[in-house]
């Protein structure tokens, strides 16, 4: 590329992609709607209609050029009805991502996915374009060499070797594990259901049991050992990389520097055999559909605590945490125990109008009915006394000297170290129980790949609380905080 | 400071606090109550459908009926207690360095939007706001925005003015570092 501007187009055979997936999804859609008689004529209509959509994509391919400039990328689109210009400087870019599907592999081509760094269309990239793998593959060595003033070739980087050995077995029991407590507890008692309902041979039970399971547990599940398979992280200089994929291979490469925060996330059940997953909020990582990249699948904790130290020192130091005190604990305690009496009395409640319709159920159902009604309650009082608990024993603050630290969580934990010059602004917040008591929460906002996040800590003095906000003034006041080390 | 002080809300001539807060116009009040009393006959037009129509309820029509009157009571009286509350709680200061907000009913919060961070402000008047010669202050930075209400429109435009005044020196010296490299 040189100081000069090259023009290029995505590959031709996306066209083949897109009228591969408009065909898929005009056959669904039509065979949903049910508005054709017959297989021949079904196929037909989806066969027109995927030209007409074909046509469309060529007039889409035809007329929408990449240039790269010295400084920038310009994207053209000139439709018939509309023309867009775009403008990406490569300074506001977080991030350029490979990313290889079935397609890509088939016809040997990458999609180069370009996020910017903001928190407007945080969730998508804000360019792509397929190029054939070695084109692709020069081209993001020099957006790279501009972007992230990384010398290093595509080459170089597969050879490079990864900073923890994450095996599939790993990836595996981090899809297993790795997920939130609730969405694994719920997972658990729809298989539980699943399984009262087949003894009872209750088909609408289990098909609604097993649908949910599905959902919530089984798919999530299965996305993240493909998306998570044969794991790579490394750093070069400011920029890490993170490789992994079964069928769909993503590289994906952000600067340290536009790494808001990193956490230590251990859901209960990966807690209780040492775990945790290590993931940063890096603004700019817009491809992904979830909350935030995973730097690590779950590992032994200590590994990924050396891992952080490691990968990102700008972030990590050795916490001297300051746990909650004695009156956050006091205040939890009340709020929780009016909690539980407002969950206790809705249910009796609720329990003296269900005896009531008891007689018009099944025996199976009405039993089922009058034991949940007793269990429920009774396990949401044990899960909340529980979480207070687990809230008292772990939540914590520190202030670091470029980070601070904030435990936050009970079941699912999290101990996050967050930028001071990442803070947008935050929010120190008392109810009427924690005022008794002297005790505040802490809300920090954030930009994040979603657009934007809050991230709550436990219950502490108030003072202790806005010596944050104090930090990130101070910093801008005395120069720590420069802009320039982030564009 | 913390959030319960003893005469943290009194105020000397200047209209500003012992720490240099500064409390809302008491017009406001008449504001909040106005916006309150639709807001009340809007909860109490949908929730006394199940008076009107108890026959869809069944025999839940009771339980519903009793749950409709306890949330219009209390919509009622929080929002008739509300503004009084709200007025004598709410102080705004802004500086070179930071805008600070600190208001709530049940939950005080204590805002702090660094300038640094401030990406937009916006003045809006509601028509309710603008019966009564007031606007509000929308905040705008990456990770949110934060709103400071019921200003008397004289000091919205002042505070907004300040503030884009900071923006604006601020992206301008970006700019020439920028157009420096």
């Amino acid at each position: 590329m040189g100081d000069e501007s090259i023009t290029l187009r995505n590959h031709p055979t996306v066209l083949v992609s897109q009228a591969f997936a408009a065909a898929v999804v005009l056959f669904v859609i039509l065979n949903v709607i049910d508005v054709v008689d017959g297989l021949t004529k079904t196929l037909t209509l989806v066969a027109v209609l995927t030209a007409l959509v074909f046509l469309y994509c060529v007039a889409l391919w035809r007329r929408t050029v990449y240039t790269f400039t010295p400084t920038e990328l310009n994207v053209v689109r000139d439709m018939l009805l509309t023309k867009s210009d775009k403008h990406i400087q490569y300074t506001r870019l977080a991030s350029v991502t490979v990313r290889r599907d079935i397609f890509n592999m088939i016809f040997g081509t990458s999609a180069l996915m370009f996020n910017v760094n903001s928190s407007v269309n945080a969730t998508a990239a804000e360019a792509t374009l397929v190029l054939k793998r070695a084109e692709a593959d020069r081209l993001r060595d020099e957006l790279n060499s501009r972007i992230f003033s990384k010398e290093t070739t595509v080459e170089t980087e597969l050879l490079e070797s990864t900073m923890i050995l994450v095996t599939n077995r790993d990836v595996i029991l981090n899809a297993a594990l790795g997920q939130p407590t609730g969405q694994q507890l719920f997972g658990l008692v729809m298989l539980i259901y699943a399984v009262i309902s087949l003894f009872y041979e209750s088909s609408g039970g289990l098909l609604t049991a097993v649908i949910l399971m599905l959902v919530s547990y089984i798919l999530p599940l299965i996305s993240s050992i493909l998306k998570y398979y044969n794991y790579r992280v490394y750093r070069l200089g400011d920029t890490i990389t993170v490789e992994s994929g079964m069928f769909t291979h993503t590289r994906r490469s952000f600067k340290v520097n536009k790494v808001n925060s990193v956490r230590l996330r251990s859901p209960i059940f990966a807690r209780l055999i040492g775990r945790s997953v290590l993931e940063a909020e890096v603004v700019g990582m817009g491809e992904e559909n979830e909350n935030m990249p995973i730097l690590c699948p779950l590992k032994d904790r200590r590994e990924v605590e050396d891992l952080l130290g490691r990968l990102v020192p700008e972030l990590y130091f050795e916490p001297e945490p300051e746990h909650q005190p004695r009156g956050a604990l006091k205040a939890m305690a009340i709020a929780n125990l009016i909690l539980a009496v407002v969950i206790l009395v809705s249910f009796g409640f609720i329990s003296g109008y269900a005896v009531e319709f008891a007689d018009t159920l099944t025996p199976f159902w009405s039993a089922t009915a009058l034991t949940l009604l007793v269990a429920v309650p009774l396990l949401l009082v044990i899960l909340i006394a529980g979480r207070v608990v687990l809230a008292q024993r772990h939540r914590a603050v520190c202030m670091g000297e470029d980070s601070f630290l904030i435990v936050h969580g009970s079941y699912d934990l999290s101990v996050e170290y967050i930028n001071y010059d990442k803070v947008q602004y935050t929010e120190v917040a008392s109810g009427p129980i924690g005022r008794r008591f002297g005790v505040s929460s802490c809300s920090v906002h954030m930009m994040s790949s979603q657009g934007f996040r809050d991230i709550t800590s436990g219950l502490f003095e108030p003072g202790d609380l806005e010596r944050i906000s104090d930090e990130v003034n101070a910093r801008v006041r005395d120069g720590r905080y420069d802009y320039r080390k982030y564009l | 400071m913390g959030l319960s002080t003893r005469d943290e809300f009194a105020v000397d001539e200047n209209g500003l606090t012992f720490d240099g807060y500064r409390r809302l116009a008491p017009v406001s009040k008449k504001a909040m109550y106005i916006a309150n009393v639709i807001a009340i006959v809007i909860v109490a037009a949908i929730f006394s459908t199940p008076f009107i129509w108890p026959d869809v309820l069944g025999t839940w029509a009771f339980p519903v009926q009793v749950l409709s009157v306890v949330i219009i009571v209390v919509t009622a009286v929080y929002c008739l207690a509300a503004p009084e509350i709200i007025y004598r709680r709410y102080r705004y200061r802004i500086d070179d360095e930071k805008a600070d907000l600190r208001k709530g009913i049940v939950f005080i919060t204590h805002t702090m939007v660094p300038i640094e961070r401030i990406h937009q402000v916006d003045v809006s008047r509601g028509p309710i706001n603008r019966a009564f010669g007031l606007a509000d202050v929308m905040i705008t930075t990456a990770g949110g925005s934060v709103t400071i209400e019921h200003l008397e429109e004289d000091v919205a435009e002042d505070i907004a003015g300040r503030l884009n005044q900071s923006v604006v020196r601020m992206l301008k010296e970006r700019d020439r570092w920028e157009t420096s490299r």
